[in-house]
């Protein structure tokens, strides 16, 4: 039993690190492949900025860029495509993701999105010649030309590029630099280590005089690959975690194991041994269970990642599958790690016994001496002794194993419930659901030149709302208004940038569906629903800091001479919630559609979108599409993608969670186990004399089930009240890192806890019952005599 | 008679290597007797105290105690017996560690759900001169202590039958003759009948019969 408790300690310790590992492998070989392999992008360089970035000895590999944005299509703007045109180095060594093909070489190819290809009517295959209609704008020209195209490299769908209609379109060096001379300069950059990744590409940048909006950060593949301090104390502590919840249990187990031979070992002392002799007989027999334990253990271990990591691995696919990774240094670490946690559990129930006088060491009663303030009990004596007397005074006399049991459960307890907080508190149900306010939208091109077009008129809209299958239809209005520049000041960043002598905003109208939708994200009932539609109030999609709730801020109608206008801002949206894709230099605001009335704005339906019955959505798509067949001005786009993308993510990060929280749960249940089973042995006699002088059969399951729930009540009270406070933090430290995280208490995982170690101890109950009745009382009290 | 045992045999393993430790045994005890069960070392003592103290049932035969046959009961009931009718006093004292003397000695009324007379115990405690003793914790006592708590608890729920095994194994002659006057002057002070497992003679001679046990039969009753 000795043994195997060390084998499976061992084996749990290298299951859960090989998981780790393999899991940091996934997310690396994710990250790369999704994004590629860059620290950071510095964006907007100067040729100085430039040359200074490009010779920083920090940088292991650079990527240049150039964003062509004097360069315009046509052909896009009718689809209503925002198309970034430009060259970029790196997409050969997989900078960009490319479903097929290569990065473009001559002046008459180019890359492009699969997608983008279709819309256009093109099938998406390499060695495809597509004609296109630009407008070059350079030195306040513009010149109109028609290039033909070959197509040599495709980019894989990005579901939320595509779903924001924000295509990319590479072309090659030399004709990137004859159409923009002068072009927007991007450095994409990989450093030479990962440690401290961000501090030190930051350093590189401001070394470079750039501002701090000028240096993005992949936060996909630092995420991934970066190593700092606080990401080095986040894996020591879950390993600390893991070692200590597997000592506890090779320390219990030893502690009982040598308990039971005290007796033996008195009598040796007794017939002559040394204390010395005693004890290295003790490590000596430690350090064979060790080994034989680990040995196993590393066996157990290798055979229980390969079954248990393909068999997670199998529930998700493509690049996030979870292959089992099997490291030999892990191999090492977790063999020294059973030897070092046996030795250490050894060498104190050792020098207890070479301590202990030979008539003391004779005399052990295993079911452990009491304290020394235990001796005497001052408590007043009654005249009635309940079975919760017996409870509490084998808990409270015996406060030492029960707080050993109490802690154990709880450090694992407590861990469980942190990573329950953060994994709960990542709503991407929320993150999909607000991006994507439908099955399917229809959106009318942005033809601002032509005020009396209106696609989505009535007669359209008629057609939508009738459609069989059609459930909610949502839409939106679009206009443009001009920012006050004293508060643009305030509330916006790069101001200095712009170009325009005008600050445009974005400003979007929804309907009472879309914004109640919207104000649910916030957080907001219908009281601000009314306050939107009567007042002039707005909400801004913003990141943090931009907007405070209760800001002011002046905007006027676009044209000469417009009066201005102050309004409230009552909501701030995140932008991943209502992703707009670009927006003008003064930023996206959303108003209620009776605002725009009130405004005389424009008033035309430029989306609308529709949610689907289930079994219905093949025949609305056909009819949407053939809506959009026969005016090609409105597109159509269906979120099925989208949501199948977002579901995928999500079943990676649900996958990862419920993983590491399965592990950590089969870590605090073994724990339980062991903490149950080893007290169990070591009362063994004690229990039953107690038998013996008449304690009943169901006296005994109450006896033994009360003292485990008692023990699990009050882990569970310190895991809950330590472990929430903790989540909080833990969550709001996560949310810097990612904006999509709100806090949720993790009920999910206080539930499974408080249910899992009630069956455990329910069952360990009955075991342990059964274990008792397999041997009779007299063979019982006679154990260990 | 207050208690029978009819045929009773207890064997260890099976064909060649079979133990029988107790074998047709036949033994009958009167209301308010003292007997004495005496034999060398291994001649089966002991497993008879078990087995009419429904300790560790038979491999055949029965016993009777009050008219009923204790091994037909099912296990609960047959604990709820033992602690209404029976007090045992073990060899090796089986406190319980973790209460105190007071708790040891009323654990049987408790675990029957009843309050303890306080004024019996207390006359108990006075009788077996612990009562100083009352809120210690065991681990503090001597070897005479323990035992003196043991025949406390054994006397406490009043039980029909004492049952001692070799109660003065562990303690010296002094303890050994104060613990067996004790016990005798409680049973005779609470009209209970007792049986005690001995192998010193001076021990024996102190019962109403003794019976002697040997090779796991009974080889001879002596009224004294």
């Amino acid at each position: 039993m000795t043994v195997g408790t060390v084998a499976l300690a061992v084996a749990l310790i290298f299951v859960v690190l090989t998981y780790f590992y393999s899991d940091d492998q996934r997310s690396k070989r994710e990250a790369t492949n999704e994004l590629g392999a860059y620290h950071v992008q510095y964006e907007h360089l100067s040729p100085k900025q430039q040359e200074e970035i490009v010779n920083n000895p920090k940088i292991q590999k650079h990527y240049l860029s150039y964003n062509s944005k004097n360069v315009k299509s046509g052909l896009f703007e009718k689809l209503n495509i925002n198309m970034a045109i430009g060259y970029m180095e790196g997409i050969n060594a997989g900078l960009i993701q490319l479903r097929e093909g290569r990065a473009p070489v001559t002046d008459d190819e180019m890359v492009l999105d699969k997608w983008v290809i279709e819309e256009m009517g093109f099938p998406s295959k390499l060695g495809e010649v597509i004609p296109l209609d630009l407008q070059i704008k350079s030195t306040g020209k513009t010149e109109y030309i028609t290039k033909s195209f070959k197509l040599v490299g495709i980019v894989d769908d990005i579901a939320v590029r595509k779903a924001a209609r924000a295509g990319l379109m590479f072309i090659s060096k030399t004709l990137s630099q004859r159409y923009s001379p002068d072009p927007d300069i991007v450095i994409f950059a990989l450093l030479n280590s990962d440690f401290n990744a961000t501090s030190t590409a930051h350093k590189i940048g401001e070394g470079a005089k750039l501002q701090e909006d000028q240096i993005q950060i992949n936060e996909r593949y630092s995420g991934a690959y970066e190593q700092n301090p606080v990401s080095i104390l986040k894996a020591a502590i879950i390993v600390f975690v893991i070692l200590i919840s597997a000592a506890m249990v090779i320390y219990n187990i030893f502690n009982i194991y040598l308990s039971e031979q005290i007796r033996l070992f008195g009598m040796m002392k007794a017939i002559g041994m040394t204390p010395k002799q005693l004890r290295s007989m003790i490590l000596t027999e430690g350090l064979i269970i060790s080994l034989a334990g680990s040995s196993m253990g590393l066996l157990l271990g290798g055979g229980g990642s390969t079954a248990f990591i393909p068999f997670l691995g199998n529930m998700a696919s493509g690049n996030s599958a979870l292959y089992v990774e099997l490291s030999p240094y892990i191999a090492c670490a977790v063999f020294v790690m059973g030897l070092i946690l046996v030795m250490l559990s050894v060498y104190m129930p050792a020098r207890k016994v070479g301590s202990l006088t030979e008539i003391a060491a004779i005399r052990y009663n295993p079911a452990g001496p009491l304290g020394k303030r235990s001796l005497d009990t001052k408590s007043k004596l009654k005249n009635s002794i309940s079975g919760f007397s017996l409870v509490s005074a084998q808990l409270i006399r015996y406060r030492k194993r029960t707080w050993v049991t109490v802690i154990s459960i709880t450090l694992t307890g407590f861990i469980f419930v942190v990573t329950g907080s953060i994994f709960s508190s990542m709503n991407i149900d929320n993150m999909a659901g607000s991006m994507v306010p439908g099955d399917y939208k229809l959106s009318a091109a942005n033809l601002d030149s032509d005020e009396q077009l209106d696609l989505l008129n009535d007669k359209v809209m008629q057609q939508v709302k009738t459609m069989p299958g059609v459930t909610t239809v949502l839409t939106e209005m679009y206009d443009v208004l001009i920012y006050n520049k004293q508060d643009a000041n305030l509330h916006l960043k790069d101001l200095a940038s712009m170009k325009n002598p005008d600050i445009r905003t974005d400003i979007y109208a929804y309907d009472d569906a879309l914004m109640t939708s919207t104000l649910k994200r916030l957080g907001k009932d219908d009281s601000m629903l009314t306050e939107l539609r009567s007042g002039d109030n707005l909400i801004a999609v913003a990141e943090d800091g931009g907007y405070q709730v209760g800001d002011k801020i002046r905007l006027a109608k676009f044209g000469e001479g417009q009066k201005e206008r102050v309004f409230t801002i009552v909501g701030v949206l995140p932008n991943y919630v209502t992703y707009k894709g670009n927006s003008s230099d003064g930023g996206v605001l959303i108003a209620h559609q009776d605002l725009f009335k009130r405004l005389d704005l424009d008033q035309r339906i430029k989306q609308v979108s529709v949610q689907v019955n289930e079994g219905q959505q093949g025949e609305v798509e056909r009819n949407l599409k053939g809506i959009a067949t026969a005016d090609r001005r409105i597109t159509f786009t269906s979120f099925q993608e989208t949501y199948q993308e977002f579901n995928g993510m999500k079943k990676v990060l649900q996958l990862a969670a419920n993983s590491l929280t399965s592990a950590l749960l089969i870590i605090s249940i073994f724990n339980l186990i062991n903490s149950n089973l080893t007290s169990m042995y070591a009362r063994k006699r004690e229990i039953s004399l107690v038998e013996a002088i008449g304690m009943s059969r169901s006296q005994l399951t109450m006896q033994l089930g009360s003292e485990g729930f008692i023990v699990i009540l009050f882990s569970l009270l310190i895991t809950f009240s330590l472990g929430i406070p903790a989540g909080y933090f833990g969550v709001g430290m996560f949310k810097q890192s990612a904006s999509y995280v709100q806090y949720q208490l993790p009920m999910a995982a206080m539930l499974t806890l408080v249910c899992a170690y009630c069956t455990v101890q329910v069952v360990t109950t009955f075991y342990m019952q059964w274990r008792l009745s397999k041997e009779s009382l007299m063979e019982r009290i006679r154990f260990s005599e | 008679m207050i208690l029978q045992g009819k045929k009773l045999c207890k064997y260890y393993g099976t064909g060649e290597s079979q133990v029988k430790a107790i074998h047709d045994v036949d033994f009958a005890v009167a209301k308010g007797e003292f007997i004495s069960i005496v034999g060398q070392s291994g001649a089966g003592k002991s497993t008879l105290m078990h087995i009419i103290g429904g300790l560790d049932a038979p491999t055949s035969g029965e016993v009777i105690i009050n008219g009923t046959s204790i091994y037909t009961m099912p296990m609960s009931p047959l604990a709820v017996f033992r602690r209404r009718q029976i007090g045992f006093v073990f060899q090796a004292f089986n406190l319980v560690p973790s209460l105190n003397v007071w708790e040891n000695i009323i654990l049987p009324i408790g675990l029957d759900g009843k309050k303890a007379e306080v004024s019996y115990i207390e006359d108990i405690l006075n009788t077996l001169g612990i009562y100083e003793k009352r809120t210690s914790l065991p681990t503090v006592l001597s070897g005479g202590q323990q035992q003196r708590v043991a025949i406390a608890r054994a006397l406490a729920a009043r039980p029909a039958i004492v049952l001692a095994d070799e109660p003065t194994g562990n303690l010296d002659s002094r303890s050994s003759n104060n613990v067996l006057d004790l016990l005798r002057l409680s049973v005779e002070k609470y009209n209970q009948t007792l049986i005690v497992v001995t192998h010193n003679d001076e021990v024996a001679k102190l019962a109403d019969r003794t019976v002697r046990v040997v090779d796991g039969s009974i080889a001879a009753e002596v009224e004294q």
